[in-house]
């Protein structure tokens, strides 16, 4: 079971506190999503930015670079062959 | 008397307060959104304790008793916060530093 957590706000001139418990999370730029597993530290880290996210909770995990390569668009060409030289 | 300089009270210089006293309603509706969302992650996050049977955290417990949900707040409780100085004791939260970056739902008793 994983919070998955999105970031909505930036942490600019808030207490330093806010963007270093951003940083534990994985989210430095707004619009950042990551998986973190359920537990009560990460469950007192998301509710110390609770303003600035928002949360779901899945299942299962997804990678930031699963993330990347599903939110890839397709490339717009189909390779039929390669040629052998 | 039209364009960018024309003569207003803002373009003759001098430090002067733009924003209005009373919220707009499109300003009331995302505040309630807002709200919404921060009573939507605390359910979530105890949820996901509960079902994997792991122990409360207290800070987020400590939160749900002594914070009132969106949906049980008056609006003026939503839309104002406490303010000594302000007629009524109250001003627009949208007054408040950082206001949509921040949680105050608890307000002297009799104000």
């Amino acid at each position: 079971m994983f919070y998955k957590v999105t970031q909505r706000k930036s942490a600019v001139g808030l207490p330093k506190v806010f963007s270093d418990t951003l940083t534990v999370l994985g989210l430095k730029k707004i619009n950042r999503t990551r998986y973190v597993p359920v537990s009560q530290s990460s469950a007192g880290l998301i509710f110390k930015v609770k303003e600035l996210v928002k949360v779901e909770l899945v299942d299962s995990y997804k990678s930031p670079a699963q993330m990347k390569s599903e939110n890839k668009s397709p490339s717009g060409i189909v390779i039929e062959s390669k040629s052998s030289n | 008397m039209f364009g960018p300089f024309r003569a207003s009270m803002p373009t003759f210089g001098g430090l002067l307060w733009k924003n209005p006293w009373r919220m707009s309603k499109f300003q009331k509706y995302r505040q309630r959104k807002r709200m919404q969302n921060v009573d939507n992650t605390i359910d979530l996050l105890s949820q996901g304790l509960e079902k994997l049977g792991l122990k409360k955290v207290k800070v987020i417990e400590n939160f749900k008793a002594s914070t009132p949900k969106e949906s049980e707040m008056s609006a003026k409780d939503k839309y104002t916060v406490f303010h000594k100085g302000s007629k009524g004791y109250r001003k627009g939260i949208h007054k408040v530093p950082k206001w949509t970056r921040l949680t105050e739902r608890i307000f002297p008793k009799g104000f």
